[in-house]
């Protein structure tokens, strides 16, 4: 039978002499009438997980940041201003929009930060990946012969998930088998989310699956940490002379 | 949630939701031939004092931790640096000659970012082209932290 929020919270309410029930409704109120409060979910709910793509692709900036390169801002069409995040899955050679993506060098190898863009897997099947590194030569011929990248151009890819309640274990199920087809040039793949799905833990730590990056938010800086330590690790090992 | 779907059905729907799922508990129950018990994973509903926490969380996540995201993507892009403006030029870019990689005054300076609404494919709707990004004051973040924590404090029935 589905509770109704409201019967508990008023069944809680008559033995509770901490908070009365005006009180409780001040609160709620004052909550929901905030500007970041109903008003900005209703602007930002149609977009709530590009968003968080945004968030994980600006982690990516970071990393290389961090390695002493600067990520450098483009566009599909010119400069990226506005920097355009697709909204949907997309292809790399797509003008539809002047769609943003970032290139940086290390140790003189070129590769590119994406969103929302499709690669050929091995299977022959194109998957989207939420956020994706790739060697920039790959993606560059891509766009000039416009076709998917393959599968083996790719060296990070990432997939991004904001939820206000436990993960869905099938999300994790599905990106696994988004892996297992990406073939082996694949140095890191990570499921991002600002939640946590304790067996979803488990379900990843075997070899070659993705690492959870659970409860990766800007409230828990030690998660986004350990997001951008792994890529700098695999960028710089592969990367080494 | 009466409050809340008065202001918006959905967002109540999706908190709802939320505490519907319940939780995973682990049980234990003895073996009929031995002295060991075995242990079980069962799944049951948020006790009432959990529910209302839970709630409050899934609050929090739309309400706090997506500005916050949003912040921290437009400092990592503020940090980056625009490609040079010459159009149908492929960025190569080396690490030995940057001057000629990207605009260095690009570098430091705020971006603006947008997410695609009216994706290329969708031919259903009108065009309602993007969404910006909007950086968010930290002042008006903490205000909203500070009034969820004064939610949680209402919650609190150690005393009961």
């Amino acid at each position: 039978m589905r509770i109704c929020a409201v019967c508990m919270l008023y069944s809680i309410l008559e033995t509770n002499s901490m908070a009365n029930l005006s009180d409780l409704q001040n609160a709620i109120d004052v909550l929901l009438s905030h500007p970041l409060g109903v008003g900005h979910y209703q602007l930002i709910r149609p977009v709530e997980e590009k968003a968080y793509e945004a968030y994980v692709f600006g982690l990516c900036l970071r990393a290389v940041r961090e390695l002493g390169s600067t990520p450098v801002l483009c566009g599909i069409d010119g400069t990226p201003d506005p920097f355009i995040f697709r909204g949907a899955p997309g292809q790399i050679h797509s003008k539809a929009r002047n769609y943003g993506y970032a290139a940086f060098v290390l140790n003189g190898q070129q590769f590119e930060v994406h969103a929302g863009v499709e690669f050929k897997g091995a299977s022959g099947m194109t998957h989207e990946l939420d956020v994706a590194i790739m060697r920039a030569d790959d993606a560059a011929k891509c766009r000039q012969e416009p076709d998917d990248p393959p599968s083996a151009s790719l060296i990070a890819g990432y997939e991004c998930k904001f939820y206000a309640g436990n993960l869905q274990k099938g999300l994790g199920r599905a990106f696994v088998g988004l892996v297992d087809d990406m073939g082996s040039n694949l140095r890191q793949s990570g499921f991002c989310s600002n939640s946590v799905h304790p067996q979803l833990r488990e379900y990843f730590q075997p070899q070659r699956r993705p690492h959870p990056h659970f409860r990766m938010i800007p409230l828990s800086p030690s998660n986004e940490d350990i997001f951008v330590n792994q890529l700098k690790g695999a960028l710089k090992k592969m990367t080494a002379a | 949630m009466e409050q809340l779907k008065g202001k918006d059905s959905n967002l109540a729907d999706q908190i709802q939701a939320v505490v519907d799922a319940g939780k995973d508990i682990e049980e234990t129950e003895p073996f009929l031939d031995r002295k060991k018990r075995r242990r079980y994973r069962k799944t049951v509903p948020f006790t009432f004092e959990e529910a209302l926490r839970v709630a409050a969380d899934a609050l929090s996540s739309y309400f706090i931790e997506q500005p916050l995201c949003t912040n921290s993507c437009l400092d990592n892009m503020r940090e980056a640096a625009f490609a040079p403006a010459s159009p149908n030029v492929s960025v190569w870019i080396t690490s030995k000659e940057p001057e000629i990689a990207f605009e260095p005054e690009s570098k430091g300076r705020e971006k603006t970012v947008s997410i695609e609404l009216h994706t290329e494919t969708q031919i259903s709707q009108p065009n309602r082209g993007t969404f910006l990004l909007a950086r968010i004051l930290p002042t008006t973040i903490e205000a909203q932290r500070e009034n969820l924590r004064g939610l949680h404090a209402l919650f609190d029935f150690r005393d009961q």
